[in-house]
């Protein structure tokens, strides 16, 4: 009989013990929170930028400093996402190749020489890049020229134009008023009210091209791919398209609104997405390739790459 | 000419960084190694079924000689099967008495009456289980009270059912398991977690699934063929699954604590 | 009797069959989520010709939710002018009049409609009046117990630009998971459903399914196609079949992930499951023949389009697979060791998990990056024959609904927010 009763309990409690970590989770609730939701959550194409400037200038709030462009050179202890060390230049130049330490130019800076800033680089005027740079993160409060190769790892926020002349990697995200890209250059995402890669006139601004203009209303989705392009005359798309496939665009043809595929898309030769004065968007799965003139008003994303050959 | 870099820092690296961004989880991947998935299928398939099939025989005349000793009246037969030869000791049992059943008839009963009462005070799912075993032993008592002569299985079909039934289950757990978590390819410790989740399970099934059959012979010795039903639709294959769940749940927790250090070895973004 | 047992037979042989058809269907789409290319969703399009958007709020007797809600959708950053709110207030008895009101006071572009009198009750009566007056060109719908984030509007919205898109669906998310068993179970299916198979539906372009909320519709092809059906209970599943049987698709935005309120009583649970059996079946009822004729659907999209219309179908074939075998054990067929090994089939696929296998579930909860509630997987258990019956006891309503057709009336799922 204890032989049985012996069964009887080892049968329950190898029944039983399977629920124990669950039961143990049920009680203790270690993780019983729901899976968190960011309740302000926007999408904002200045999303980087913003939020970094946005906890420096407290950061300054806190130490009472109003104005930025007063403050002498100094090393300030500051309160970004944690403590850390912040450098502030006024026109001086930097002669550490690689700094590591945020740096804030409180004025217009000019880099004559290579560095390599391993935290953010702020400039609170106009930058110029005369001499190969590797950067983190570079925010300009006005116009940034890139006339050296330029890399950077994160992102790009220029509150004026980008005007870029040499070869650049921006990193996952590029912001500014205007992109001027004239040499080869890649990103991820990239945001400003136009984007161009030549002065050239393109349909947009020059519509009275020879050849008969073939207009279409509407928007269209496709399942497979699709190639845009007429050698007799300009095509305008009043609308948007969506794509399963790659979308390839070439020549005189302008797109009034969004490009979307869930593939790649090629933009060459005159190609002009959106309208100027709003924003439109080039959005891709894969790559997106630009090649010779064209002009995007808005925003280009690409979940691989953004190469830009002019 | 400043020099603005941190004084502490003698660092030499000269590049800055990669590219650190958190993968959302709406877009995120698991980190996929194609060969480490297609390792881990066959060998965690291929290897434990092996061991599954090596041992069945060597188990089974285990569990008759542990059988024997818990109860002492139990006699020893063999069932062929395939090619092998499965031992087994069972104890006689015997068929419930029409009181048995018309007692087993009117308490099932009452029991599906009351819990399907408005005022029952269970919560409904554990209402809903003691339903399901109200209803099996209804079926049950009611056959036994109306055709008790007609009853096809004796304790020998019982338990060459049941050797059958714990076979299937063995050969189950490799499968369902290594299906399952093959899917984590994230280090080749993962192979380790899971080649080591099928074996804990298997020698849990194999622990768990011997207690039952002795418990089980029991109960048909003292309490009747009335439960057979039971012994199969309640407390068969449905509760052997507990455990395989509750070992897999205990290998992704493992492998969520140990391999989880930073969300880029675990991650890849999707599209 | 020889014929008897051979049937019963054939059943338990087309009842696996079934199952593991939908076994390996969740296997795939578990391997699809966890390693396969994901489509991308519209929410990196940036447009400034945004649609004019219509938020619908269904809402009976909804006093300790409404005010979150409105907070909420007052917030967003959906450009106000393209936006108008049309809480739908379904004969409440409660507060729910009054706050509305003193909302539409306060705010111009919330425009609640009240129903009360004779009007019908029910979710899909409102929506259908509610669409009579609404202005957008996209509707956008919430329960009310939801607390969409600031930017998910226009997340929602923005799926609209591609003319293929007739719906749009969210990711459904408990707030009160940690609450108690119920809420944690609930929760963790959700994650199975919406993270793994949703999602997984949407990259194979499948049917992924409108869930009803968190989601929307153009209304210019709902009107079209006739609005929602009074008699069907769930309206959601139903415009997922017009529209896919139309030509159009339902987009699923996995980033859209919005909170809501899971039953914390079983007794709550169990009246939500049997309407949402009962509407799945109706649905099942209505679409079965026109999915398999369809000449819009591919080949898989109808293999999927039936499987997820027989999914509320499933738990009452395996109630009968149940009696079937027990049938079979009285008679002496257990020794036919494959109708055993059925069983083994049935159970592995069905008893851990609302529809979903323990291993979608589990992928799914590592794609999220929980921890411990992992541990919650066996618990699934005692979910298993809660399902079965009452999911079985759905298809009986809405077989009823078939043969009488009668009037179906709506029954709100109960709010536990603590005012």
């Amino acid at each position: 009989m204890p032989k049985v009763l012996l069964l009887i309990i080892a049968f329950i409690f190898l029944l039983l013990l399977p629920f124990l970590p669950s039961i143990l989770e049920i009680i203790f609730k270690r993780d019983k929170d729901p899976i968190p939701i960011d309740q302000h959550r926007t999408k904002e194409p200045d999303y980087f930028g913003k939020s970094f400037i946005k906890l420096l200038t407290k950061a300054f709030e806190d130490l009472n400093i109003q104005n930025i462009s007063k403050l002498q050179l100094a090393y300030i202890q500051l309160k970004l996402k944690r403590e850390e060390w912040v450098g502030v230049l006024n026109s001086e130049d930097l002669l550490e190749t690689n700094v590591h330490t945020s740096i804030i130019f409180t004025q217009d800076a000019v880099f004559n020489h290579s560095h390599t800033f391993r935290r953010e680089l702020v400039v609170f005027g106009n930058a110029v890049f005369l001499s190969e740079c590797v950067l983190r993160s570079l925010y300009v409060k006005g116009d940034c020229f890139v006339e050296a190769p330029l890399s950077v790892v994160r992102w790009v926020h220029v509150e004026g134009n980008l005007i870029i002349k040499s070869k650049a990697d921006l990193g996952v995200s590029v912001y500014a008023l205007e992109v001027k890209i004239r040499d080869r250059t890649t990103f991820k995402r990239a945001y400003a009210k136009k984007i161009d890669t030549s002065d050239k006139p393109l349909l947009d601004k020059n519509p009275t091209q020879e050849g008969r203009t073939i207009n279409i209303n509407g928007s269209f989705s496709v399942k497979g791919s699709i190639t845009i392009g007429d050698k007799e005359g300009p095509v305008v798309i009043d609308g948007d398209l969506f794509s399963d496939g790659d979308v390839q665009i070439e020549g005189n043809v302008w797109i009034k609104g969004n490009v979307f595929s869930q593939s790649s898309i090629t933009l060459k030769n005159g190609v002009v997405i959106g309208i100027e004065g709003k924003v439109k968007s080039a959005v891709a799965r894969g790559k997106i390739f630009i090649k010779g003139p064209v002009r995007i008003y808005g925003y280009l994303h690409s979940e691989k790459l953004v190469e830009v050959i002019p | 000419m400043k020099s603005m870099a941190y004084p502490q820092d003698y660092s030499k690296i000269s590049k800055v960084e990669k590219p650190v961004i958190g993968y959302a989880r709406f877009g995120r991947v698991l980190k996929f190694n194609r060969y480490l998935f297609l390792l881990q299928l066959t060998l965690l398939l291929f290897v434990f079924e092996f061991l599954v099939i090596f041992l069945l025989e060597d188990y089974f005349k285990v569990l008759s000689s542990i059988t024997k000793r818990v109860l002492e009246d139990s006699y020893t037969k063999s069932y062929k099967f395939l090619k092998l030869t499965l031992e087994y000791s069972v104890s006689q049992g015997r068929l419930p008495t029409l009181q048995e059943s018309f007692i087993y008839l009117i308490l099932s009963l009452l029991s599906l009456l009351l819990l399907t009462r408005k005022s029952n005070p269970l919560p409904k799912y554990v209402s809903a289980w003691l339903m399901y075993i109200a209803f099996v032993y209804f079926v049950s008592s009611f056959y036994f009270l109306l055709f008790l002569e007609k009853f096809p299985y004796t304790e020998r079909d019982f338990a060459i059912l049941y050797l059958l039934q714990q076979t299937g289950v063995f050969i189950f757990i490799p499968l369902v398991l290594g299906l399952s978590l093959s899917v984590f390819t994230f280090s080749p410790l993962n192979l380790l977690f899971n080649a080591f989740t099928i074996l804990l399970t298997l020698i849990y099934s194999s622990v768990f699934g011997g207690i039952r059959y002795i418990f089980f012979v029991y109960v048909l010795k003292e309490f009747s063929y009335i439960h057979m039903p039971a012994m199969f639709f309640i407390f068969g294959p449905l509760l052997d699954f507990i455990y395989i769940v509750s070992f897999y749940s205990l290998c992704l927790y493992m492998t969520l604590r140990l391999l989880q250090k930073r969300q880029e070895a675990f991650y890849q973004w999707g599209f | 009797m020889g014929v008897l047992i051979f049937l019963l037979k054939a059943y338990m042989i087309l009842l696996m069959f079934i199952l593991l058809m939908y076994l390996i269907r969740h296997y795939f789409f578990t391997l699809n989520r966890a390693f396969g290319k994901q489509r991308l969703y519209y929410q990196d399009v940036l447009d400034e010709d945004l649609p004019t958007v219509s938020v619908l709020v269904p809402m009976h007797n909804e006093e300790k939710v409404a005010r979150y809600i409105l907070d909420l959708l007052v917030e967003a950053d959906y450009p106000k002018e393209k936006l108008e709110i049309i809480p739908i207030n379904d004969h409440s008895t409660d507060r729910t009049k009054e706050i509305l009101d003193e909302y539409a006071q306060k705010y111009p572009f919330i425009k609640p409609l009240h129903r009360y009198g004779d009007l019908p009750r029910g979710k899909q009566n409102g929506l259908n009046d509610a669409l009579k007056i609404a202005k957008g060109e996209v509707i956008i719908v919430y329960d009310a117990d939801y607390l969409p984030p600031k930017g998910q509007i226009r997340t929602l919205a923005v799926a609209f630009k591609d003319p293929q898109v007739g719906a749009v669906m969210g990711r459904v998310v408990p707030i009160n998971a940690g609450k108690n068993l119920l809420t944690r179970l609930l929760d963790i299916e959700r994650t199975g459903g919406y993270q793994v198979d949703q999602q997984a539906r949407y990259n194979l372009g499948l049917i992924p399914q409108y869930g009803g909320t968190v989601g929307g519709f153009r209304k210019d092809i709902v009107i079209k196609l006739g609005g929602f059906d009074a008699k069907i209970l769930a309206e959601d599943t139903e415009l997922t079949y017009k529209l896919y049987l139309n030509g159009y698709k339902v987009a699923y935005a996995n980033i859209a992930e919005c909170y809501e309120e899971a039953p914390e009583d079983w007794n709550v649970r169990a009246r939500q499951l049997r309407r949402w059996s009962r509407g799945h079946n109706q649905v099942m009822f209505k679409y079965l023949l026109p999915t398999l004729l369809s000449k819009k659907l591919s080949f898989w999209q109808k293999v999927d389009g039936l499987l997820l219309l027989m999914i509320y179908l499933q738990p009452f074939l395996i109630s009968l697979g149940l009696i079937d075998s027990l049938i079979l054990f009285f008679l002496g067929e257990m020794q036919i060791i494959g109708s055993y090994l059925f069983l083994l089939f049935i159970f592995a696929h069905n008893s851990f998990g609302n529809f979903a296998p323990f291993f979608e579930i589990g992928t799914a909860l590592v794609l999220d990056g929980v921890k411990e509630r992992v541990f919650l997987l066996p618990l699934m258990f005692f979910e298993f024959i809660f399902n079965i019956i009452y999911a079985s006891l759905g298809f009986i309503d809405a077989l009823i609904d078939l043969i009488t057709k009668r009037t179906v009336i709506w029954q709100k799922t109960e709010r536990f927010r603590n005012a």
